[in-house]
């Protein structure tokens, strides 16, 4: 405190108290007729809307989602522990939103908005996205086209993903589902450093405290936060603000999208929200389905991930977006794009569970890790046989796509003769030719955390791989090659690596690095 | 199954019946009795009643014992049936739903009037004008009054779905939210 006069501070107050307005009003309000296991039944509040926040009197908020025919039922976004029977209830006559701007950027916040990393109070300003919204219609989007660099090689050659794309990432517990996604988050901060950033939301559902403040920390450490935004319902949140925080992580996104820029959203993970869903579901009395979720946890998945969208270029289209929230429609932008990367968590890999199916048929692919191959020591964990990208091909950069064209296809072979190899050398020479080969390139794909690869070197090493110049090389020695080899690219032929990086691949470019291969080869010969 | 319309159907059914019988405000005086009774605390009624342990015979049975002499035939029979079909967890949804149907069907609403000390007259004709603002001009108003000594001064004034809160202690809480609220920025 500086130095104030006694008088300044009595000034300040009668100014203050001027201001404030004491003339009552009517509200409407309604009363708890019963309370507990976080949901809340209300007599009267006959205007309110479905999804619309309600405030108790003891402050806790909770969000309408039962309109029935003598009560509401309200979900509280508290413990709820001072409700009691007979407490008032008012209306907020505000739909479940929250406050976005760019001053979210390097918090971790709640699925509220409210700062959970003690970092103090989210200032500049803000736009209020609601928490539900449609997703935009078809004529406000246009097909995936530019490419979302993961850094991961397998990803980035073989299940390639664009702008604007679903992908689902699914695979059993400790299979490395959230290292993937960020090594993604990471490898975004060359854009960043661009200038044109592509803005990332980490959404943590149902996860340990200590994990997220691990993740935030890791983000942190790489440089990652200052384009992020993580928004965590931890395990210990009620299971409203877990099934809700998807949806503030989505209109955290939307915002980034509907002002023309680029944002990628994770949601980490579907499994638990769906499990909080049904929590709330049950505890409201909907009918149970198959696994007892609600009949609606389709339609709640479907509508959070179609909204991510690659939005049209042209201003004035985007302009007339359906449902604009009021106060950033003066802001709107075409060509934005919003990317999702929502992650399902498997038992005993049994993919043909009900949640896992859903959101499977939902996105446009999926990466498959597997713990056998983690075990293995293939990590990234990926089974490329069984994992696709449904839009992501058109996205690739051009030299990408020549260079890794068959990777894919080979590998998925390689796998399957891989069984054979181990009964015996009776092979014939094709056989033995792509399970050399398969083996090379199962060495290339592989990649340690945290250590995005840029697009131009990734097209490098695929490149010799695929064109089979690694045969001479003993596969345990592939990856101190690869170290090598793209150290010699980085000191001596940089234009090399700035022409891989525009796209473009021609012969000159490929005798050049099929000399630098058979030269730097030499010495690993046995 | 929605729960909800469960004591909405019972209440209509009843007042159907009771009005084709003109039985109307004797069954609303009833229900208003047998409410009181089961609210009683201190003989713990309606814990009984939901006991699932009680065999229905039983309940029926004590029901029958405590009302007979005291309600209408009608109201009786309503109560046995209402035990009978199992559903005598949702008396209290059910004398709810009544009440609304009642008033409803007679143009009356209810208002609640809460008050530090007792009001005279002339302020709860008063409170009644500005009540008036929600309720239809052709609907009569049933006052109801309590007395809170915690809201210091003023009144409060419930009607349907609104509340008008007039009360000092409202003003002081929104004065002290107002200053607790305010981020004083001091430049030096």
């Amino acid at each position: 405190m500086g130095n104030i006069k006694p008088s300044e501070v009595s000034d300040i107050l009668k100014k203050e108290l001027e201001g404030v307005d004491l003339k009552a009003e009517f509200k409407e309000i309604g009363k708890v007729l019963e309370v507990g296991d976080g949901i809340a039944r209300v007599y009267g509040l006959s205007e309110v809307q479905a999804n619309e926040m309600v405030r108790f009197e003891d402050g806790t908020m909770g969000i309408v989602l039962n309109l029935e025919e003598d009560n509401v039922g309200v979900v509280l976004l508290g413990n709820g522990i001072n409700i009691s029977e007979g407490d008032t209830v008012y209306r907020t006559k505000r739909i479940a939103s929250i406050q976005v701007g760019e001053s979210l950027l390097g918090r971790v916040i709640n699925t509220l908005g409210e700062p959970l990393d003690g970092k103090g109070p989210i200032e500049g300003e803000m736009v209020e996205m609601p928490l539900e919204r449609k997703a935009p219609g078809v004529i406000y989007r246009q097909p995936v086209k530019e490419p979302l660099q993961t850094g991961i090689k397998a990803i980035d050659a073989m299940i390639p993903i664009g702008r604007g794309q679903r992908e689902l990432i699914i695979g059993d517990r400790q299979t490395g589902k959230t290292a993937i996604v960020l090594d993604t988050i990471i490898n975004q901060r060359e854009n960043y450093e661009k200038g044109e950033p592509v803005y990332c939301i980490y959404v943590a559902i149902g996860q340990k405290g200590s994990s997220v403040a691990n993740i935030a920390k890791t983000l942190e450490k790489y440089g990652a936060m200052d384009y992020t935004v993580i928004v965590a319902a931890n395990a210990s949140d009620p299971a409203a603000m877990q099934f809700y925080a998807p949806f503030a992580g989505a209109a955290i996104g939307e915002y980034f999208r509907d002002t023309g820029r680029h944002a990628l959203v994770i949601y980490d993970d579907l499994s638990k929200q769906a499990v909080a869903y049904r929590e709330v579901s049950l505890l409201l009395r909907r009918p149970p389905g198959r696994e007892a979720y609600p009949g609606d946890i389709f339609y709640l998945h479907s509508r959070l991930l179609e909204r991510a969208a690659k939005i049209i270029e042209a201003d004035e289209v985007a302009r007339q977006m359906n449902n604009l929230p009021e106060q950033i429609k003066d802001k709107v932008k075409g060509g934005g794009s919003l990317t999702a990367l929502p992650i399902i968590e498997t038992k005993a890999g049994d993919v043909s569970a009900y949640i896992p199916t859903n959101v499977i048929s939902i996105t446009d692919g999926q990466i498959f890790l597997e713990s056998n191959l983690f075990n293995a020591g293939v990590r990234p964990a990926i089974n490329v046989g069984i994992s696709v990208s449904r839009v992501g091909g058109n996205a690739q950069i051009k030299a990408m796509k020549k260079v890794a064209g068959t990777l894919k296809l080979d590998q998925a072979q390689y796998r399957e003769l891989e069984a054979f190899a181990k009964f015996g050398s009776d092979l014939d020479e094709t056989t033995k030719a792509v399970i050399e080969k398969g083996a090379r390139n199962v060495e290339i794909l592989k990649q340690p955390q945290y250590k995005p690869v840029p697009v131009e070197k990734q097209i490098a090493i695929i490149f010799a791989g695929t064109r089979g110049l690694l045969l001479d090389i003993p596969v345990n020695k592939v990856q101190e090659f690869e170290q090598e080899y793209l150290e010699y690219l980085e000191n001596n032929n940089q234009d090399i690596l700035e022409t891989l990086k525009k796209g473009v691949i021609n012969e000159e470019i490929e005798t050049k690095l099929t000399e630098i291969v058979k030269k730097l080869a030499v010495k690993y010969k046995n | 199954m929605n729960l909800s319309k469960i004591g909405v159907r019972y209440a209509k059914a009843l007042l159907e019946l009771a009005s084709d019988k003109n039985k109307l405000d004797v069954i609303y005086q009833d229900l208003k009795n047998v409410e009181q009774v089961m609210d009683d605390k201190s003989i713990s009624l309606y814990e009984v009643l939901n006991n699932p342990i009680l065999k229905p015979s039983f309940k029926a049975h004590l029901i029958e014992e405590i009302f007979k002499t005291n309600v209408d035939e009608l109201t009786l029979k309503f109560l046995l049936l209402v035990i009978k079909k199992g559903r005598e967890s949702f008396f209290d949804a059910i004398f709810r739903n009544f009440y609304k149907q009642y008033n409803e069907l007679n143009k009356i609403r209810e208002i609640n009037i809460i008050t530090a000390i007792e009001p005279d007259k002339n302020i709860v004709e008063k409170i009644k004008a500005l009540a008036h603002k929600i309720v239809p001009e052709d609907y009569k108003i049933k006052i109801n009054t309590e007395q809170y000594k915690e809201i210091i001064g003023g009144f409060v004034l419930e009607v349907e779905d609104f509340e008008f809160d007039a009360t000092v202690k409202n003003k002081l809480q929104t004065i002290k939210n107002e200053l607790l609220n305010t981020s004083y920025k001091i430049k030096l």
